[in-house]
């Protein structure tokens, strides 16, 4: 079999391991229990009034505008408008990172749609007639280039960032260092690549074509380091905080901006019947363990004081 | 104070005292404070070092006595962990496991929150009060104890280890947050140091039963059985609300009947117990307008409802169940539409938000904050109000709980803005503001040198914001207030004002909101607020 054949299931199982355990760690989330109300202010959908400061409000309609938050989250997604206000300084290093990650991924997936393109018959070059491939051949090499390069200078901005702010040095781990210069390696691999051997990404594209079909395709070394590389980082990913991309999204609107009210008969209710119906085994003297919630809230004081 | 650099490792390693505060390091203050803000915080004496457990800062703010033998460590430590795991499982922290796991795991420890800490930044920025320091601690725990080192881990050669030098710091570092969350406001990823502070608090207490005793014993534990956390049995309560229609009678000439366990009324209105004992002219206040406005409401004498507060907000799922509980019943026997908090922040917090999610079924009875109704009577023109009976300069203070934490920001401002034609913010105000230092049960934690350290430092910034609000007429010659629409803020307030004595230097005072309507009432024989003896 030929080698490169094991390049393309690396590939292959960069891509299913990290779509695995996301989706994993997205589920976990998403089902975890119903908490206690921990909502903090300004909540965007409200615009700017809580329902809280009305008379009645059990009895009212809410006017929840869901699609502020939505823009909210978006435009902090796309700008981090939170730390371009607080934190400029580290704002500057780390919004060229995070920009180097988002077109970094794009320039994958415009690559294997590239790929697929050409599995379909398409010639992916900037002689194409087709005004479709011709906006994928540019926007693949606009996207890469510029990920590969804002992600080397992010990377290595981060790392002096915070080697230079004691604040942040303080807290960094070895583990962060490794990952600014892994991370590093992975952009420099593709800029190398792209610089000196491949110009138009058409080499990338067909080692896609050879991810998609298994054909034997020829590659050279640069190209091979960055792919092993990049198939790296995917695996290598989820044991970062770099889920935090999609944590973020419950970290807001689970907790940050949830301010839906327990009402009598909701579903809410009714899941938050069953928690209070757990059996809980805190060991405190005031807390009768081996009880269910509810009947160590309904419990009386007096014979709560126990063992000891 | 030390400024070395303070590694969070170093939380472990046994020593005296791991930093050491000078008030030359603290925020400076505005005129006239510039030298009372260097007042030296008071040391433990010797006696009191050697029992109690002060190594963070030798501040003692839980009062926790020193294990009497290396076994007895161990077993703490011990329980320590094991309380730890239960506060990462879905059946014993169902309440807070998610926000819980959210800021554990996902900090990109890039310190934006820190200068949103007002403890931290009147400390001087005093590295163990990071909002994020005690985070880190625990998340070491977890990672080396619970989930398990990584190969980098082992190749840093991290010194860290989980001792009781470590839990004994760590309980006092989490009574160094006042829960204000301001940190958690900034977080671009959404982590909230706030409640790590809040659930190390709770693994201490469900766990090992280990809490400030303000919080637990003469607290919680006090209401439950008492009545009250103040000691106030329902004898003196009777005795309290005649007391108040007699004060009401000389002030206005009405001879008013305040309402008590009056059945099928529409509102039960909760106040901090507190209230009755040092302000009695703040619930007078509630029931001078509630008459005038013809609202159908009554207190309760029941035993915990004639208190609204709920220390188990700050440290114990389970203390603040119960609380709510017996409001919920109360309600429920009364027969009455829905529950009101008087002027108190965390009972605010407590009864409407966090406990929504613990009343289910017949105990769901609506509950709602005075303020939207006080707002509607006062401009529903119900009463007649006269806003030059309060002029003169006029600040408000927003208590975090009912302002950051439920967004009740513009009722009571509306209501300032209108009687008060002298009215000026202070900066930063409304869901920015900042927390007035006696926030998550540090206004009622009076032990050994704590009270020192509130005073010094997590008041501070609340010290210097007022003074700023009122620094173009800061003579003492002019009389101004503070208004602090919540009890527990008022306490620290009024411990803050006679530490730096803010009346005689600056003429400022302090009271609640509803005092305002009264003062404005335009039937008043006399004054509802004095100002000479408020600013004294």
């Amino acid at each position: 079999m030929d080698p490169i054949i094991f390049l393309f299931i690396l590939v292959w199982a960069s891509y299913l391991y990290i779509a695995g355990t996301y989706t994993y760690r997205v589920m976990k989330y998403a089902q975890m229990p119903a908490h206690l109300r921990w909502e903090l202010y300004p909540l965007p959908h409200d615009e700017g009034k809580s329902y809280l400061e009305e008379t009645d409000w059990s009895t009212k309609e809410r006017n929840k505008n869901l699609l502020k938050d939505v823009l909210f989250i978006v435009k902090d997604y796309l700008t981090f408008f939170q730390y371009f206000k607080l934190n400029r300084a580290y704002w500057v290093v780390l919004y060229m990172w995070h920009v180097g990650f988002y077109l970094i991924v794009t320039f994958h997936g415009l690559v294997a749609i590239g790929a697929i393109a050409m599995i379909a018959g398409a010639d992916i070059s900037a002689e194409s007639s087709n005004i479709g491939v011709l906006i994928l051949y540019y926007l693949t090499l606009v996207v890469g280039v510029a990920g590969f390069g804002l992600g080397c200078l992010g990377s290595i901005g981060v790392m002096i960032k915070r080697l230079a702010d004691r604040d942040l040095n303080l807290f960094a781990s070895l583990k962060n260092y490794f990952s600014y210069v892994f991370y590093f390696f992975v952009f420099l691999s593709g800029l190398i690549a792209w610089a000196v051997y491949d110009p138009t990404f058409a080499l990338y594209r067909e080692f896609y074509y050879g991810v998609f079909t298994f054909n034997v395709v020829s590659v050279d070394a640069a190209l091979v380091a960055h792919a092993v590389l990049f198939a790296m980082f995917l695996f290598y990913m989820p044991s970062t905080q770099a889920m935090h991309y999609a944590t973020k999204f419950f970290a807001y609107f689970a907790v940050r901006w949830n301010d839906a009210p327990n009402l009598r008969g909701s579903k809410v209710e009714k899941k938050l019947q069953a928690l209070l119906g757990q059996t809980v085994t805190w060991s405190a003297p005031h807390i009768q363990t081996g009880k269910t919630w509810a009947e160590v809230a309904t419990s009386d004081v007096e014979s709560e004081v126990k063992k000891e | 104070m030390s400024k070395k650099k303070v590694k969070v490792a170093d939380i472990s390693k046994p020593s005296e005292q791991m930093v050491t505060l000078d008030s030359k390091d603290l925020m400076p203050l505005p005129y006239p404070l510039t030298e009372d803000g260097l007042k030296p915080i008071k040391s433990l004496t010797e006696d009191q070092r050697c029992r109690y457990e002060c190594s963070l800062d030798g501040i003692c703010a839980v009062g926790m006595l020193k294990p009497e033998s290396k076994e007895e460590e161990e077993r703490r430590v011990k329980a320590f962990l094991e309380g730890l795991k239960k506060l990462l499982s879905q059946e014993n922290n169902w309440t807070f496991l998610q926000p819980l796991m959210l800021s554990l795991k996902y900090c990109a420890k890039c310190q934006t929150c820190n200068d949103a800490c007002p403890v931290y930044v009147a400390s001087g920025k005093q590295e163990v009060y990071r909002p994020t320091y005690r985070s880190e601690v625990l998340r070491k725990i977890i990672h080396k104890y619970i989930d398990g080192e990584g190969i980098f881990d082992r190749l840093s050669g991290d010194d860290f280890e989980l001792n009781w030098t470590t839990l004994a710091r760590l309980i006092e570092s989490a009574h160094r947050c006042t829960l204000c969350r301001r940190c958690a406001q900034t977080c671009p990823m959404g982590v909230d140091n706030g409640l790590i502070s809040h659930e190390l608090r709770k693994v201490f207490s469900q766990e090992l039963g280990i809490a400030a005793p303000e919080l637990h014993e003469k607290g919680s534990v006090q209401q439950l059985k008492v009545g009250s956390s103040t000691g106030m049995n329902p004898a003196a309560l009777a005795d309290i609300v005649e007391f108040m229609e007699e004060e009401i009678e000389e002030k206005t000439g009405k001879k008013i009947k305040i309402p008590v366990d009056k059945k099928g009324a529409d509102i039960l209105l909760i106040h901090n117990a507190g209230e009755y004992l040092s302000w009695p002219e703040n619930p007078a206040a509630f029931a001078i307008i509630f008459d005038a406005a013809g609202i159908n409401y009554t207190l309760s004498s029941d035993l915990v409802s004639y208190d609204a507060v709920n220390y188990g907000l700050w440290y114990d799922d389970f203390q603040l169940a119960r609380v709510v509980l017996k409001h919920a019943q109360t309600a429920k026997e009364l027969g009455v539409k829905k529950i009101m908090v008087g002027e108190c922040g965390h009972a605010h917090k407590a009864m409407i938000v966090i406990s929504d999610r613990v009343l289910t079924g017949e105990m769901n009875i609506p509950r709602e904050s005075c303020f939207p109704l006080l707002e509607e009577i006062v401009f529903s023109g119900k009463l007649k109000l006269d806003p030059q009976k309060n002029n003169f300069p006029v600040t408000l203070h927003d208590p975090c709980n009912m302002v950051r934490l439920m967004g009740i920001v513009e009722p009571q401002r509306r209501i300032l803005r209108a009687l008060c034609p002298q009215f000026r913010e202070m900066t930063p105000h409304g869901v920015e503001n900042y927390c007035c230092g006696g926030g998550s049960g540090f206004a009622i934690m009076q032990g050994m040198n704590f009270p020192d350290w509130k005073m010094a430092i997590s008041g501070r910034m609340k010290v210097k914001q007022v003074v700023d609000a009122f620094q173009d007429v800061i003579s003492p010659d002019i009389k101004k207030l503070l208004s602090a629409p919540c009890s527990n803020c008022k306490g620290q307030i009024r411990d803050l004002f006679r530490y730096y004595e803010l009346g005689p230097k600056c003429g400022i005072g302090y009271t609640g909101a509803v005092e305002f309507i009264v003062n404005a009432m335009v039937d008043m024989k006399q004054p509802y607020l004095d100002l000479d003896e408020l600013t004294a």
